[in-house]
């Protein structure tokens, strides 16, 4: 494939992110990200710019009336006491509400079909690991699904702007480079590891020169070791 | 999640503490109204309830999958709001005037503050770049809707969603201070 043919596909890829594109271009392009791993990696690295545009809004207080109704519905649901049948039909008064009850129907149409619960789509289940807390006080863990999974990492300094943390994948005494991320004001950063979790060793954070790097140029801050 | 596939209501409860507030946030963003960011927010929480395990980590964080459930079911209630005029205009300050949330927490102050520096980035895009982010993001408009809005190529249209977000994201690796 052409440079150029490539840049067509980024410009659809970017407007893929935000939901912009019709349902026909969207089924082309992931056609074609089946075959393409050049955009399937240009992907990667552009989706967290998108999962970071909803936590730009303005922060609301949600009402608290918001919660104990969900929460009354939910252990109804699991069947426990103190649901909503038992405070005198609140399931009922939210299915009343106009703006939910299409969906409402459409989530009980899905209940008499039977959940999928306890594995991921592709029937592999989510694991939690978290790791030892280094001596700078930084901490991390990982959500693994098979041979992907995601790196929540709290502590963290914030780097100059020549630096930026990279993610890397340890197999049998070497370092494999995944991805780069940046801590946010909080301290906190998040890494996806996209694919090579199946038979590494651990997932480690180090401080590279702005890019990454291909193998790492400094200590580990933290790792969390992988087990299974 | 697994807690929450297992259907453990105090799991559940724990992860609505954790993601609700930006959930409702997104969801009045989207919506503009307060009975409809609250109907959406519950749909959507209801609906991870009822099929968490569905989560697919090779599309990212839990959060991330979390809060673009609510973005499609604020985006659906939207459509479905008969005869309600295109949004074309995004005041994040006029809401946080009117709606902001109070900083009772350690939590809620950081969650605030990541905010502002997030929306700090966004403002430093170029207005042509940052309209057709929020319109296909916060408005679902597609890019042949948003040209024909605006008059538009649509090749400019997707063309400055790219360079946008290719700013936003050179942006995150380098630190956003």
């Amino acid at each position: 494939m052409s440079p150029r043919e490539h840049e067509a596909w980024r410009d659809d890829l970017a407007a893929h992110l935000l939901g912009g594109l019709d349902p026909e271009e969207s089924a082309r392009l992931e056609r074609h990200l089946a075959e393409c791993e050049d955009c399937r990696e240009w992907l990667a690295w552009l989706r967290p710019a998108v999962e970071v545009l909803p936590e730009s809004v303005p922060q609301l207080e949600p009402p608290p009336k918001l919660r104990s109704r969900l929460m009354d519905d939910v252990r109804e649901s699991a069947g426990q006491p103190g649901g909503a049948r038992a405070r005198g039909g609140m399931v009922h008064r939210w299915l009343t509400r106009p703006a939910v009850a299409l969906g409402a129907v459409a989530l009980i149409a899905a209940g008499v079909a039977g959940y999928e619960l306890g594995t991921g789509g592709g029937g592999t289940a989510t694991t939690t690991l978290t790791g030892p807390q280094a001596k700078s006080g930084a901490m991390a863990s990982l959500e693994r699904s098979g041979d992907s999974g995601t790196l929540e990492v709290s502590g963290l300094a914030q780097l100059p702007r020549s630096q930026v943390y990279q993610a890397w994948v340890q197999r049998g005494g070497h370092m494999e480079p995944s991805s780069l991320f940046a801590a946010r004001s909080s301290g906190r950063g998040t890494a996806a590891i996209p694919h090579g979790l199946d038979g590494a060793q651990a997932v480690a954070v180090t401080v590279e020169p702005h890019g990454g790097s291909r193998q790492p140029t400094s200590q580990p801050l933290v790792s969390v070791p992988l087990t299974g | 999640m697994p807690l929450i596939a297992d259907r453990d209501p105090e799991a559940f409860e724990v992860f609505y503490d954790r993601h609700g507030g930006a959930a409702y946030s997104l969801a009045y963003r989207i919506v503009g109204e307060r009975n409809a960011a609250e109907d959406v927010t519950q749909e959507a929480f209801i609906s991870i309830w009822r099929s968490g395990a569905r989560f697919d980590r090779t599309r990212g964080s839990v959060r991330a999958w979390t809060l673009g459930i609510v973005r499609n079911r604020a985006i659906d209630a939207l459509r479905r709001s008969a005869g309600k005029a295109p949004k074309l205009t995004f005041d994040d300050e006029a809401i946080l005037e009117q709606e902001a949330a109070p900083e009772t927490t350690e939590e809620e102050a950081l969650r605030r503050r990541e905010s502002d520096e997030l929306r700090g980035v966004l403002r430093e895009l170029p207005d042509d770049q940052s309209k057709v982010i929020q319109l296909a993001y916060f408005g679902g408009f597609t890019h042949s809707e948003i040209a024909r809005m605006l008059g538009m190529p649509l090749g400019t249209v997707k063309g400055r969603m790219r360079l946008g977000m290719e700013k936003m994201r050179t942006r995150m690796a380098e630190g956003f201070s």
